[in-house]
């Protein structure tokens, strides 16, 4: 006993000797400047202040000093052939940082009350991780302002300085509105957001997650003495994770989606008690409800807000779904009503209890003479291909009417790593998500688009959508198009599907070959080898006040002869052309109306055929499911000739997405443009303005020549950035004025050697 | 025997300051292929701790699966032609368990991963056994220029350690894979 007591000592000695040689050798060097003294170490400024809150970012303030000439970098380089055509043609550049790093996803929307008055959003990862950019003109796009939205303030003291998925909306009073997700990297918290702008989008509002201080608190507050807000200011939704682990342990907010418009008559304005309620809660059907308050004067705006969003259930709780709530502002934002489940139920959502809860990338929208609200949302309580539902309130969001259904989304058979595209899952996408042929970008058909009229009287009931799907495609050959639906009942009953992009676009014999029955997966080995048609993708639509509906979208028709084996990563470029991407639009005018309801037969009647290509129909499934086999579907094999939509190219050049973020994995999820309304006073932009604003990697290269050893794959190369252009509403007047010059140069853009990473010590 | 008595401390030493067969997950990084493993035509275009799209929709998707307590992934690209010989897109992955019978378990979801991997004329393929117990398997992803493929997993102690390899077919030989494999393995059986 002794003698092992004794050799356990001797070991312990010996371990702590070796520790502390180890330790002395650390002390005996002290730092300069350091002072050992119990909490006087000279910190450095943010690590000092670290804790404290700089402020609240709700203030519009003088502004001296500045003089509006903008600095430029003291660059050494000298520009290559692609940047000196991607600077020819009217396109404007948006973010005006030169961090080189990718924006994407992007979201737009004009002033009502200041024409020139433009506000942009888009992922910004100037900062080095995905956060929330805006962008502000107020020329009409001839300069830009940008930055990064302030982040939200958590009850710890931190902030959230995750964001994404923007949203931008201007209220009638000439407010813009920034709704987001805000989130952690290394844990679950998460939650939805809307910012504030007062001045046009060049500052914003600081959304607080108010701080319940006792049980017994009502009030709540942001932050300590001094901070002005309203506590909760912009807080649509939260949830504080529980494990400080990125696992999935509770519930994820995503995809949120932001419109306003005029609370319906008999509707008066609410506003809500500031703590957000539990989201676990809400996912199950349990949270309680938030109590109404007073609205704090001066705070009611002209419009109601509407955001909609997703609540991805926690990992583990076997349930997998993603629900669609909403929840509404009167004040502008400062305070959120209980968010409310809005997926309703319908037979063609075929589990269960039928209900339609395995939802997401929902987008509300309001008509401005009524007030009546709609939201299109994507589901997949289906037997196989995924299905575009619309619901829609009359009393401001408190109740909603069951789901229609638009149609089906041919989704299921697209390109993803379970099929095939061994190629991408090598490039790091995920093996479920949707990638195009020759490229690994993600383009999954999740986050489509919907608007409804902006007219009263006998349009106050139509409601028009996009979607794009690869219904004229396979798994081994992506072929997706775009296709236009619309209701003149009130989101009953839709006519189409009406072929947008009026390229070549074939029928594949078998849209499902290789496809395992009822499944993603599948094999596109077992698929021919034929390109049906090029890419269509990140379709937005908008409409203006006499009719004009506008919609734009990502579109590879121009790309006709790049090889295959070519490229930024050739073994990913298996197909001539459809590989280089544009930006183009669509317009077409509806100015009459026809109501069409599900008793309506035989043809679309005439008052109701607008944009409507002759081979669409009024659908007959909007009430029940469908599950269309592999056989002919509607959408496929339109006349080209007929097609009612007008075609034109907005971007000048061209951009290849493999120079997108993270080895061209991803571009972001949709695009945006706004038509002006349409002034009876004509002012100088004639009233009928088109703006677009998208993700464009023209500034983005690969890190050398397939030819030659390359110098290495530089991540400050990868990069897009988000670009702006205004023209007319029928696609003439200013869109494109440039062919991009030479393609093949865009096919393989090398780093240029003089701004490579050199490495560590070797700037 | 005051010489045998020193001779034991140290080993209780070692034994009590580390040294046990366990691989650590402090040294996650090194278990995958470094860029010297490559030569200079591969350059790097991701090395990190796997993050969840890593894994994305495949049976290894569960971060937490059999006990895991960690992953690294490292991705090497090389320029190219359609005439390239070799590999063109290489992929390194190392997981660490808890256990080794962790490890066990995370092969067999290889092996479930490689049976099931969507391509032409899939089937496995031996190769030397590497660490404690191997899977490998091929297959071509169709197109007017074939791609090959070849996916080697083996476990070793508490670790799992893949490669993918990826290149033209027919200008790419399951030997480019099995040497790139061993020099991971090498890095494993230092520790």
């Amino acid at each position: 006993m002794r003698r092992r007591t004794a050799l356990m000592g001797m070991v312990a000695l010996v371990c702590a000797f070796l520790a502390l040689g180890v330790g002395s050798a650390r002390a005996i060097e002290d730092p300069p400047f350091a002072d050992d003294d119990n909490g006087t170490e000279a910190l450095s400024g943010p690590l000092d202040f670290r804790d404290a809150s700089a402020g609240t970012n709700l203030t519009e303030c003088p502004q001296a000093g500045m003089r509006d000439k903008n600095p430029h970098p003291l660059d050494s380089r000298v520009k290559d052939q692609v940047e000196r055509i991607g600077d020819t043609g009217n396109d404007v550049r948006a973010n005006q940082d030169y961090s080189c790093q990718p924006q994407d996803e992007t979201s737009i929307d004009q002033n009502p009350l200041n024409q020139r008055n433009y506000v942009g959003g888009a992922n910004d990862y100037r900062l080095g991780w995905g956060t929330s950019g805006f962008y502000a003109t107020t020329d009409n796009g001839n300069t830009w302002y940008d930055g990064i939205t302030p982040f939200p303030s958590l009850p710890s003291g931190d902030n959230l300085d995750g964001g994404g998925d923007p949203v931008i909306v201007f209220d009638r009073s000439g407010v813009a509105y920034y709704a987001q997700i805000n989130f952690n990297r290394t844990d679950d918290t998460s939650g939805v957001w809307v910012n504030r702008s007062t001045n046009g989008g060049f500052t914003w509002s600081r959304p607080c997650v108010a701080i319940q201080r006792s049980q017994s608190d009502t009030q709540g507050a942001c932050g300590g003495a001094g901070d002005v807000r309203q506590p909760g200011d912009g807080t649509v939704s939260f949830q504080q994770d529980n494990d400080s682990r990125l696992d999935g342990s509770v519930p994820t907010h995503d995809k949120e989606w932001l419109t306003a418009g005029p609370r319906p008559a008999g509707v008066d304005p609410t506003c809500f008690s500031p703590f957000a309620v539990s989201v676990t809660g809400l996912v199950a059907g349990v949270a309680n409800p938030k109590t109404t308050v007073p609205c704090t004067p001066g705070t009611v705006g002209s419009d109601r807000l509407y955001v909609t969003f997703s609540i991805f259930a926690a990992a583990g709780t076997g349930t997998g779904n993603a629900q669609i709530f909403l929840s509404y502002s009167d004040d502008q934002g400062r305070s959120w009503s209980t968010p409310k489940p809005i997926y309703g139920s319908g037979q063609f959502c075929v589990y269960g209890d039928n209900a339609c809860r395995d939802s997401q990338g929902s987008e509300p929208t309001v008509n401005p003479t009524t007030g009546e609200l709609w939201v299109g949302f994507l589901n997949g309580d289906t037997a196989d291909e995924d299905q575009y539902l619309v619901v829609h309130s009359t009393d401001g969001g408190q109740t909603f009417s069951p789901p229609s259904r638009v149609d089906t989304i041919y989704d299921v058979n697209e390109p993803r790593g379970v099929n095939g595209r061994t190629d991408c899952v090598a490039r790091g996408q995920g093996s479920t998500r949707t990638v195009l042929t020759n490229t690994c970008f993600r383009a999954d058909p999740i986050m489509q688009s919907i608007v409804a009229d902006k007219r009263g009287g006998a349009f106050a009931n139509d409601v028009y959508a996009v979607i794009y799907d690869n219904r004229n495609g396979t798994i081994r050959d992506s072929n997706n198009d775009v296709f236009f639906y619309k209701s003149t009942d009130g989101g009953t009953t839709w006519i189409g599907p009406t072929r947008v992009n009026n390229d070549p676009s074939t029928a594949p014999a078998n849209r499902d070959c290789g496809r395992d029955t009822d499944s993603i997966t599948g094999n596109a080995a077992n698929c021919p080898e034929q390109n049906y048609g090029a890419d269509q993708f990140f379709p937005f639509i908008s409409i203006n006040q006499t009719g004009d509906i506008m919609i734009t979208f990502h579109d590879r028709r121009l790309d006709t002869s790049s090889p295959v084996g070519t490229g930024a990563w050739p073994t990913s470029k298996t197909e001539q052309g459809n590989y280089l991407v544009w930006y183009w639009g669509a317009s077409c005018t509806i100015t009459q109306t026809q109501e069409v309801s599900q008793t309506t037969t035989g043809p679309v009647p005439s008052g109701a055929s607008q944009c409507v290509a002759p081979e669409a129909v009024v659908n007959p499934t909007v009430a029940t499911g469908f599950d269309p086999g592999s056989g002919p579907v509607p959408g496929q094999n339109q006349n080209p000739k007929t097609l009612p939509f007008r075609n034109f190219q907005i971007s000048d050049t061209p951009s290849n997405f493999d120079y997108s973020f993270r080895a061209g994995i991803f571009a972001g999820d949709y695009s945006g443009n706004t038509v002006g309304p349409r002034d009876p006073t004509a002012n100088e932009l004639g009233g009928n303005q088109v703006a677009a604003m998208w993700t464009d990697a023209r500034n983005g290269r690969g890190s050398g020549s397939p030819t030659t050893v390359e110098p290495g794959r530089n991540p400050i190369c990868e990069q897009s950035d988000v670009f702006f252009d205004t023209f007319g509403v029928n696609g003439v007047a200013g869109a494109a004025n440039g062919n991009g010059g030479d393609q093949s140069l865009f096919w393989v853009t090398p780093c240029p050697g003089a701004i490579q990473d050199k490495g560590a010590g070797k700037h | 025997m005051r010489r045998g008595a020193f001779a034991i401390v140290l080993v209780l030493c070692l034994a009590a300051c580390g040294g046990s067969g366990k691989l650590a997950a402090g040294r996650l990084s090194r278990f995958v292929l470094q860029q010297a493993d490559l030569g200079t035509p591969f350059q790097q275009f991701a090395d990190g701790a796997q993050i969840a799209l890593d894994n994305q929709g495949t049976p290894r998707a569960d971060q937490s699966r059999f006990g895991r307590e960690g992953g690294w992934i490292a991705r090497y690209k090389r320029a190219g032609t359609s005439k390239t010989r070799g590999p063109l897109i290489v992929v390194s992955r190392a997981d660490l368990f808890k256990s080794s019978s962790g490890a066990a378990s995370d092969l067999g979801e290889y092996r479930t991963m490689f049976a099931q991997a969507p391509g032409a004329h899939v089937h496995s393929i031996t190769v030397p056994r590497l660490g404690d117990a191997t899977v490998a398997s091929t297959f071509t992803q169709p197109g007017l220029l074939p791609l090959r493929f070849y996916e080697i997993a083996w476990r070793y102690r508490n670790a799992t350690a893949s490669i993918t390899v990826e290149g033209w077919d027919g200008k790419v030989a399951s030997g480019d894979a099995v040497a790139l494999a061993r020099k991971q393995q090498a890095h494993l059986a230092h520790g």
